[in-house]
């Protein structure tokens, strides 16, 4: 037996195989935009926090590519992170929108950060999400009303205000007006885009010009919860069975083709563990038929000996996804990250898992794992100190190929969520940031990289 | 016996007058009775879908909003559609096509006929789709091609309808049926008289 299958064979052994190295990819460029900087929604006015309804923060949630040097960011559903109101989780009624940015990579040594190119990110354009039909909004609470002031008669914009909801129908109500964004991917023919929403959870497509909803993708009632509350704490404590609060659709991914999304739980459904468990769901869903499967994601990693939530899903080809898993550490709350990882699994051939409930059922059918990337070490490797790698890498995609030093090589841009914290407690700056990879060919274990087939 | 002898011929004769008929009036395309001017174009719903017929190609592209505030988001039918007042049969190939970011069950092709609706397109698929199809109608029958879209946005779905061809059922024609028949049916007669002789 030749050593490198033996050092396999004796990872499989071990159970390890998933702490293997990561393969020979490069961090090549670190961009950054102002956390104090406000976007072109035109909402100017302050939330009821007190922060401006425009600032430009959390542009990390989400991240796909829409061709050339144009993404599209996606922040979640805005300023909580200071304190107002408990009764709604000092959430607001920041309207929730994508950003059309410009990410320019450019084959320049960057004299602030020491890596061969400079990302140098700008804001295009800000889309506010809507409903032409109307939603349901909560009442008011400390004299804020919670229905947005932007609305008329034919647009009703969502909320991240957690009390926008039917308290008598469940979760996966799509007439709540309350949305939690927080994966993004563009449609086969550019024009619209699927947005994962951790409150249902459910899948909107939206049209990208204008903003406005067009289509539920509607997921399996065993995704809801049955009793809602603007309180998440309630709502865990409330509910056995669907996704826990604020550990909802995270990840979201689509194929090569545009044909099949998958949507990913940031951690397993209460009735499969919950938050801390292990057993997270994967749903492909094929757009054509509606037609879904299921897949178990064992999010444990036995180096570190603790289940880690999951933050997004990107397709590396039709059958191969790319998991981004981190903890909750680093720069944003002043501590210091220690895990953040992409693994790579492959679906093809794994167990449909829809009619199966509970860790143990779940986990005997999980897809196996490999390391694809760990983020952490590169950053470290880099320069980073571990307060300086922001706590929540949420968003990440492949961007168009470069060409460094004569060899074409495939992007991977990873983007933050900074809480729309400016600064931390401690005073550091929190600025928006994106960080960009490159890989090739010899970097996927005999994996096939096939990019999102966009028009032009 | 002579009773269904004549019965026989009769059918026979009818048989060939309607092929004379077929060979003598078949319109290839939208041509007669099916020349573009005999059509109606409608949408229910506000959708905007849309037919083009250049006298042999009939190409129907579903309701499509770009502008999206604009679109009805509920469910509208466009179809054209016309009249054939006399016993007609109708033919003609199909292929179909989605943009659809959805794929073909938003934008469903197909025909009426008399007031019942009935699909071509499949759903659940993104591939082109094709056929063929062949009716008989009755007099005074309105046909249609229809698209359904099921909220007129996120891309349309283009049918195109080829080799349309519209044949008159002649009924049996009078003059030719004793032309033709009565010196046969005298043929009969005299056969009769010669066995009784």
């Amino acid at each position: 037996m030749r050593p490198t299958r033996l050092a396999i064979a004796a990872a499989l052994a071990l159970g390890t195989l998933a702490a293997l190295p990561a393969y020979a990819i490069d961090l090549v460029a670190i961009g950054k935009l102002s956390p104090t900087a406000t976007d072109f929604s035109g909402q100017t006015g302050l939330l009821e926090n007190g922060v401006r309804g425009d600032l430009l923060g959390g542009v990390g949630s989400g991240l796909a590519w829409v061709g050339g040097s144009t993404f599209l960011a996606l922040p979640d559903r805005g300023p909580n992170a200071k304190a107002w109101n408990s009764s709604v989780d000092d959430t607001t009624s920041y309207i929730p929108r994508f950003h059309t940015m410009n990410l320019v990579l450019t084959q320049r040594a960057d004299t602030s950060t020491g890596l061969p190119f400079t990302l140098t990110p700008s804001l295009v354009g800000t889309t506010l999400l809507y409903s032409r039909t109307a939603l349901n909004y909560g009442g008011s609470v400390a004299g804020k009303a919670a229905t947005p002031a932007a609305n008329n008669a034919t647009h009703f914009y969502l909320s991240g205000r957690s009390d926008n909801f039917n308290a008598a129908t469940t979760s996966a109500d799509q007439s709540d007006a309350r949305f939690d964004p927080e994966g993004i991917r563009v449609s086969r023919s550019g024009s619209t885009v699927y947005i994962s929403d951790e409150y249902g959870p459910n899948i909107y497509q939206f049209d990208r010009a204008s903003g406005g909803r067009g289509r539920t993708i509607t997921l399996p009632a065993t995704f809801a919860i049955a009793h809602k509350s603007s309180v998440g704490a309630t709502e865990i404590a409330g509910n056995a069975s669907g996704r826990v609060t604020n550990k909802g659709m995270e990840g979201l991914a689509i194929s090569p083709d545009g044909k099949f999304l998958f949507g990913f739980m940031q951690s397993p459904l209460a009735q499969d563990g919950g938050d801390g468990g292990r057993a997270n769901r994967i749903i492909r869903i094929d757009l054509a038929t509606g037609a879904t499967t299921q897949f178990c994601y064992d999010n444990y990693l036995a180096d570190k000996a603790k289940a880690y939530n999951s933050s997004e899903l990107l397709a590396l080809n039709d059958h191969e996804l790319l998991v981004l898993e981190r903890d909750g550490k680093g720069l944003g709350d002043d501590s210091k990250a220690d895990m953040k990882r992409i693994y790579k699994i492959d679906i093809a051939g794994a167990t449909d898992v829809s009619n199966l409930s509970g860790a143990t059922a779940l986990l005997a059918a999980a897809a196996p794992k490999t390391l694809f990337l760990d983020v952490y070490a590169k950053l470290i490797a880099a320069g980073l100190k571990n307060t300086a790698i922001p706590a929540k890498l949420e968003g990440m995609t492949f961007g168009a190929d470069i060409v460094v030093n004569g060899a074409v090589k495939h992007t991977l841009y990873i983007g933050n969520d900074n809480d729309f914290l400016a600064v931390t407690p401690n005073g550091l700056a929190n600025p928006n940031q994106w960080f960009v990879f490159t890989f090739d060919a010899s970097d996927l274990g005999g994996s096939t990289f096939v990019n999102q087939i966009l028009p032009n | 016996m002579p009773a269904m002898k004549l019965s026989h011929l009769a059918s026979h004769l009818v048989l060939v007058a309607a092929s004379l008929g077929c060979m003598a009036s078949a319109n290839a395309a939208f041509t007669g009775s099916a020349a573009p001017a005999q059509w109606t174009s409608a949408n229910t719903d506000g959708g905007n879908g849309s037919a083009s017929n250049d006298g042999s190609t009939l190409t129907l592209v579903s309701s499509n909003f770009a502008d999206f505030d604009a679109a009805p988001l509920v469910s509208s039918t466009f179809s054209y559609a016309t009249t054939f007042a006399a016993p007609t049969t109708l033919s003609f190939n199909w292929s179909y096509a989605t943009a659809d970011d959805g794929g073909s069950s938003n934008d469903r092709f197909g025909y009426t006929l008399n007031g019942t609706s009935y699909a071509l397109s499949s759903d659940g698929l993104w591939d082109g789709q094709s056929g063929s199809v062949s009716l008989s109608l009755a007099a005074g029958s309105h046909f249609g091609f229809t698209m359904t879209s099921t909220d007129s946005i996120f891309g349309a779905a283009t049918a195109t309808v080829s080799g349309f061809s519209v044949s008159p059922v002649p009924e049996a024609d009078p003059l030719l049926l004793l032309g033709v028949g009565l010196p046969l049916v005298a043929g009969v007669s005299l056969r009769r008289r010669r066995r009784a002789a």
